[in-house]
């Protein structure tokens, strides 16, 4: 059973998501804050994560700079979550090192899908 | 013609004699009163026919001259150039104070005005250089000329411009006419060689003919009676008679010869002949008339009229004789008796101006007599008054007669003292014998206040109708007895003399005998004076001496004239020295007057010592003033030293410096024998001896002698190469220059100097350092002065010096030149005549008087030119001290221009002040209007600016409100937004019963609210974009994407639906690559896509992608045209325009199931023109369909697509 990392603070926003990533047979970790997020990235070393760009505390770009810079880290794959969309934005996440990126809101019928499709992707 | 009603007949001839020359003076005989006034009005009828005759004849068209075009076109051509040759032949040109006039020059001008051309006047001294001027063609026209074949070689005629009758002169008593056939025996006068001279000889053989130098000579013998008559052209009769005032000539007929005189021109010119002959043609009868009339007093003016005239004349004339000829006769009878009479006076008349003639010539004799006697001659009448008084008397006297006539004269010329006594004389004398005394002899006095002694002679005479009474002659002997006087006075000084004198005097006889001694006090005799007596000289003096006494006395005898001679004795042994002068007494008596000159001759001598120096000194002095010229005065100087003070060699040397390097020797005179030491100008060394020399001299104050027996040596080197045995030589100091020495060599003997030697050298000395001091300041003088008049003559400005009474002293040429005079004629002038604004010496004077040295004056005057134009002038003027007297110098610049320059500006000044003025005014009415217009536009913009800020305020706020409502947006759709995540997702899952079954209604109902909650969330996005768009922000990105790839995906969000209405979909679309906003070209076709879906109920949906390719277009901007066509509910054309705005939602059957926020085609609009940079349209036909379309260019790049962007490129 793997074991995916979902950082988000919303807590329906998460639970939505976990309802799709479990029904898909994956272990849900989440995390509230980034650098709860990069510390458990560090600790558990998750399949993929699922990672908020609004946060509290550091916020969504800080935290994949941190994960990307850790060595051991490095290649988990990291897909962003977005709920507007800022000029420059989809550049800048492809450009800290994410893997993948949706905008709210998801569509969680289709939303695990999706992530398969791009780590697909990675993996070739 | 009243008066002609009188007459019966005339006949021409008949009025010609009867008429005598217009001048003669109509009172003069009594007798001649009734024939001068038929004569009269014969002329008079004669003048009125002829006038009206000629009226008749005058050409109408006035006398004009119709010249051809060549002809005009030569004539303009010489058109002043044409030169006419004349001299003075009286009347027909005659020279006057203004010029040429006369007879053919009135003729001439007369052409002139005709033709309208300026001929030019070259005047030659006699006839015969005009005609010689015309052969050699210097002058191309002549005329008062006559045809003569000689002429004919070089000389076109014209046609006569005159024609001047012969007409026979005759005295005015000489009765009847004329007729030359009838005068065989006349003494006929003709000028010789004359034209009419040999005509008269030819024709008339019968006349004695009287051949006359010229025409007055020959009129005079006329007037005399020494010829019968004269045959003469009658304008030079009418020009002598009149010149000569002969009064008592008469025209008595014509010769029967007339002169024509024409023009004549150079005959390579005929088109002027041509010329002038038309000319001559348009001269009008009245106009010849006119200028006959003003040159011919002499005669019936009709004698001279053409034949026209006298014919006319004739037949005027014939209607009228008949009634003259009554008055004819009676007019001759009377006549006849008059002249008989006035003959018979005329004689008696010359009988006694013979007589008187006679008389006056005695008469004149003797005043001659009398005013040429030397003797004074004074007349005086019964009264006593002078009436007679000669040249001499004046000459003595002083007094004219005129001054002492009519009043007391002898009170005059007698002196005060002696008046009474010699009045009392004259009274004595005449009381006892009734006259003056015959002879006396008394004083006067002379004008000039000269006392004169006069020893008269008078006489009483009676001579019948002369005033004089009395005659005195009187001869002056005021010398006479001068000397009588001097005489007897000179023997009483002669006493005196001789007894006052030291000298010996004796009488001798021609053998030396001693015949008297003048007992004079001599001391110095040789022996008593009784020891001479009686003895001769041989008796006294030894023989040589005496011999050589003899020989002097007989030579004073002999020529009987003084002889002067000196001889020595020896008397008690001391030579003593005489001067002796024998001067003969008679034959054989001389006096010999013997002085004892000893002491004279010592101071001759000293005196002759001096006399040399002097003389010496004079030379020198002449030498050195006598020239300008250095070298000549050094050299003359020079010459003076060696012939006075008998030297080898004088120079001069330069410098008499022992410090100089060089010297040299600038002049020098020698003997021949010690020839030239030291040429000119050669440059010596300066030894150590030459130093010494120049060292002494320097310090001596005058001539220092050098060699033997003085304490200077020779100059070794020197003396030994120029061979002078000694030499004097003096330092002379010339100011402004370095010293020279002067000095003199003697080579033949070492010369002892004499102290006059000495003397004449430093005298010399001084005079020539005085003379080269002179010459050098003069020849910086000169220098000085040439730089000076050079300057002031070249000048610009006037320059004037002139003395305080303001004569003209110095003038240059500028001076002469602006006031048109000679620098002579200005050197004579004052002040006063140049300065035109002058006004009185004393104002001047005084003026001139506040000069000084120091500051000169500027003054502004006129200055006035000899032609008495004047001109502006700026005067400088200056006070110049001159040594004795003061001039004033003044500087005199012609300020025309100035002048006339300021009165211009000072115009334009004025001009300009009353135009601003005017302007001024204009403008502060103009300013007063704009003054109150500004005054309401303040008001105005004080109210905008009320209201500026209101708005500014308002705007202000609602710029805070707009910036409000984007905040308000912007958060709010975010917050909106996040629930909305959870409705969709929850009611998504719920839905897909991944948390349970569902029964159908809960099934239903929550699709409700899923669909509600995405529709929800579009609009929440849309709301965001459009405020996005509209504020400009929203944000571009741009991409490379395939076109098919994009149209998938959208067709992926509309399949579900597309599917479950039924309809069908046709997509037509192939690879395109584009470069543009991915994502908002995506939403743009969602929203078309998503719209036909929903407005179509069945039927197809259709999906099209074509480019368009345009040749204009730029490369890379080719078109893609995407086309969402479907067979839905259409929209009426009327809907159409507000299709494209915000919030329209149309009409429609449908409207009320499908859900719409009335903002996506307006996004879609919005988002293709200004994100896509491309256009939307439609096609539609209601409840036909729609079809929608987008026109983007294929890529937004601004520098421009690639080719490889197209399909199948």
């Amino acid at each position: 059973m793997k074991t995916v990392l979902v950082v988000e603070d919303n807590q329906d926003n998460l639970e939505l998501i976990s309802i799709a990533l479990k029904r898909s047979g994956y272990k849900v970790l989440s995390a509230e804050t980034g650098e709860m997020g990069v510390e458990m990235v560090i600790r558990e070393r998750p399949y993929f994560v699922i990672m908020d760009i609004d946060l509290p505390g550091i916020d969504g770009f800080e935290a994949t700079r941190r994960i990307r810079t850790s060595e051991a880290n490095g290649d988990i794959p990291i897909i962003a979550m977005t709920s507007f969309a800022m000029s420059g934005d989809r550049d800048r996440i492809m450009a800290i090192g994410c893997n993948g990126y949706f905008e709210k809101p998801i569509n969680p019928l289709t939303i695990v899908d999706d992530i398969h499709k791009i780590l697909e992707e990675l993996r070739r | 013609m009243v008066c002609g009603l009188e007459f019966k007949m005339i006949d021409l001839k008949e009025i010609i004699r009867k008429h005598e020359i217009a001048r003669a003076p109509v009172g003069k005989g009594r007798s001649a009163a009734p024939f001068l006034v038929l004569t009269l009005s014969a002329l008079v009828l004669v003048f009125g026919v002829a006038l009206s005759s000629f009226a008749r004849q005058e050409d109408p068209s006035g006398g004009t001259v119709s010249l051809s075009p060549h002809e005009r076109q030569w004539l303009d051509r010489h058109d002043g150039q044409i030169r006419i040759g004349i001299t003075v032949i009286p009347p027909q040109i005659l020279l006057g104070d203004d010029g040429y006039k006369g007879l053919s020059i009135d003729y001439i001008r007369l052409l002139e005005r005709k033709l309208g051309c300026r001929f030019e006047l070259a005047p030659y001294p006699t006839w015969n250089e005009v005609i010689q001027a015309a052969r050699e063609r210097r002058i191309d026209m002549i005329f008062a000329a006559q045809e003569t074949p000689e002429r004919l070689h070089y000389l076109l005629f014209t046609e006569p411009y005159i024609e001047l009758p012969n007409i026979i002169m005759v005295r005015k008593d000489k009765k009847g006419g004329a007729d030359l056939k009838e005068m065989q025996g006349w003494n006929v006068a003709a000028s010789e060689g004359s034209a009419v001279h040999e005509y008269l000889r030819r024709e008339f053989p019968d006349l004695d003919l009287r051949p006359v130098a010229d025409e007055l000579s020959g009129l005079r013998k006329v007037s005399l009676g020494e010829v019968d008559a004269m045959v003469v052209e009658i304008s030079r009769a009418s020009y002598h008679i009149e010149k000569a005032g002969i009064l008592n000539l008469r025209v008595a007929g014509d010769a029967g010869l007339l002169y024509r005189l024409r023009f004549a021109v150079r005959n390579d010119w005929p088109e002027l002949r041509g010329i002038l002959d038309k000319g001559l043609a348009a001269f009008t009868a009245g106009e010849r008339r006119e200028i006959n009339r003003r040159w011919i007093v002499v005669g019936d003016k009709s004698f001279i009229a053409s034949r026209e005239f006298l014919i006319s004349l004739l037949a005027g004339l014939g209607v009228v004789v008949l009634t003259i000829i009554g008055a004819i006769v009676w007019s001759r009878t009377l006549r006849r008796t008059v002249k008989q009479r006035t003959a018979q006076l005329q004689r008696e008349l010359a009988e006694r101006k013979q007589t008187e003639e006679a008389l006056r010539n005695t008469y004149e004799y003797t005043q001659n007599l009398i005013s040429s006697a030397n003797v004074m001659i004074i007349g005086l009448d019964a009264s006593g008054d002078i009436c007679m008084f000669n040249t001499f008397a004046e000459k003595i006297t002083g007094y004219t007669m005129e001054e002492l006539a009519g009043i007391d004269w002898f009170e005059k010329i007698v002196p005060k003292d002696r008046y009474a006594q010699v009045w009392e004389t004259f009274r004595n004398y005449r009381e006892k014998s009734g006259t003056i005394p015959p002879t006396f002899e008394n004083s006067i006095l002379t004008k000039s206040g000269e006392e004169r002694i006069i020893s008269w002679q008078n006489s009483s005479i009676t001579a019948p109708g002369q005033p004089i009474s009395t005659i005195s002659f009187g001869m002056d002997i005021t010398e006479r007895k001068r000397i009588e006087e001097a005489l007897s006075t000179s023997e009483a000084e002669l006493r005196a003399l001789i007894n006052a004198m030291t000298d010996v005097i004796f009488v001798c006889n021609s053998e030396g005998r001693y015949l008297k001694i003048i007992d004079t006090s001599s001391s110095l005799s040789y022996k008593s004076p009784k020891e001479f007596l009686g003895k001769t000289l041989h008796d006294i003096f030894p023989k040589d001496q005496a011999d050589f006494f003899l020989n002097y006395i007989r030579q004073a005898l002999n020529t009987q004239e003084s002889v002067n001679f000196e001889y020595s004795l020896s008397i008690e042994n001391n030579e003593i020295w005489f001067n002796a002068t024998i001067s003969p007494m008679s034959d054989d008596k001389c006096l010999m007057v013997a002085r004892d000159i000893t002491e004279r001759n010592l101071a001759e001598q000293e005196r002759q010592a001096n006399l040399k120096l002097l003389e010496s000194l004079d030379q020198v002095n002449r030498a050195i003033q006598g020239t300008d010229h250095f070298e000549q005065m050094m050299s003359d100087v020079l010459d003076v030293m060696l012939a006075v003070l008998d030297c080898d060699r004088a120079f001069l040397m330069y410098p008499c410096d022992p410090e100089a390097e060089t010297w040299q020797v600038l002049m020098e005179r020698n003997k021949p024998e010690y020839p030239g030491v030291l040429k000119l100008g050669i440059e010596m060394q300066m030894d150590p001896d030459v130093a010494e020399t120049l060292r002494i001299l320097l310090a001596a104050d005058g001539p220092v002698k050098f060699g033997p027996g003085t304490p200077y040596a020779l100059p070794a080197d020197v003396s030994q190469r120029f061979g002078f045995k000694c030499f004097m030589s003096m330092a002379i100091h010339p100011t402004g220059d370095k010293p020279w020495q002067f000095g003199i060599h003697q080579c033949s003997f070492a010369r002892e100097w004499t102290p006059e030697e000495e003397r004449l050298l430093k005298e010399i000395g001084r005079r020539l350092a005085d003379g080269l001091t002179s010459m050098l300041m003069y020849r910086d003088l000169q220098e000085s002065e040439r730089r000076f008049s050079t300057l002031v003559n070249q000048a610009a400005d006037a320059f004037f010096v002139h003395d305080m009474e303001g004569r003209i002293l110095e003038v240059n040429r500028t001076a002469c030149e602006s006031l048109g005079y000679s620098m002579e004629e200005l050197l004579e002038m004052s002040v006063a005549e140049v300065d035109a604004e002058f006004i009185t010496h004393d104002h001047v004077k005084n003026f001139w008087g506040k000069l000084t040295p120091e500051q000169a004056v500027t003054v502004e005057g006129r200055h006035k030119r000899k032609d008495g134009t004047t001109f502006p002038v700026e005067v400088r003027l200056g006070l110049l001290q001159l040594e004795d007297r003061q001039v004033v110098l003044a500087l005199a610049r012609d300020i025309t221009e100035r002048k006339s320059a300021e009165e211009a500006l000072r115009q334009l000044n004025e001009e300009l002040e009353a135009r601003v003025n005017e302007r001024t005014s204009e403008l502060e009415n103009k300013s007063l209007q704009l003054y109150d217009s500004r005054q309401a536009l303040m008001n105005l913009v004080a109210d905008l600016n009320e209201n500026t800020a209101q708005l500014a305020l308002a705007n202000a706020n609602l710029q805070e409100l707009d910036r409000l409502k984007s905040m308000f947006i912007a958060s709010m759709s975010h917050e909106l937004r996040t629930p909305l995540n959870s409705i969709i997702g929850f009611s998504s899952i719920i839905l897909d019963e991944w948390l349970g079954t569902l029964n159908e209604e809960q099934k239903g109902k929550l699709a409700i609210v899923l669909r509600t909650g995405k529709h929800l969330l579009t609009l929440i996005n849309d709301v965001i974009d459009v405020s996005k768009i509209e504020a400009g922000k929203m944000e571009t990105t741009t991409e490379e994407f395939d076109i098919q790839d994009l149209v998938g995906e959208v067709l992926e969000l509309v399949k579900k639906e597309i599917e479950d209405k039924g309809l069908s979909l046709v997509v037509e679309t192939s690879s395109i690559n584009l470069h543009t906003d991915r994502r908002r070209l995506f939403q743009c076709l969602v929203n078309l896509l998503s719209n036909a879906v929903k407005f179509t109920e069945q039927g197809l949906v259709t999906v099209k992608t074509t480019i368009l390719y345009e040749v204009a277009a730029p490369a890379g901007r080719d078109l893609l045209q995407i086309t969402v066509s479907d067979t839905g509910i259409g929209i009426a054309s009327a809907d159409q325009p507000r299709l494209f705005t915000p919030f329209t939602r149309i009409a429609s059957p449908l409207k009320e199931r499908v859900k719409g926020t009335g903002l996506g085609l307006y996004l879609v609009k919005k988002i293709t023109e200004e994100i896509l940079q491309g256009q939307v349209g439609l096609e539609s036909i209601y409840g036909k369909g729609s079809s929608f379309f987008l026109k983007i260019p294929l890529s937004t790049n601004r520098e421009g697509g690639k080719d490889e962007n197209r399909p199948g490129g």
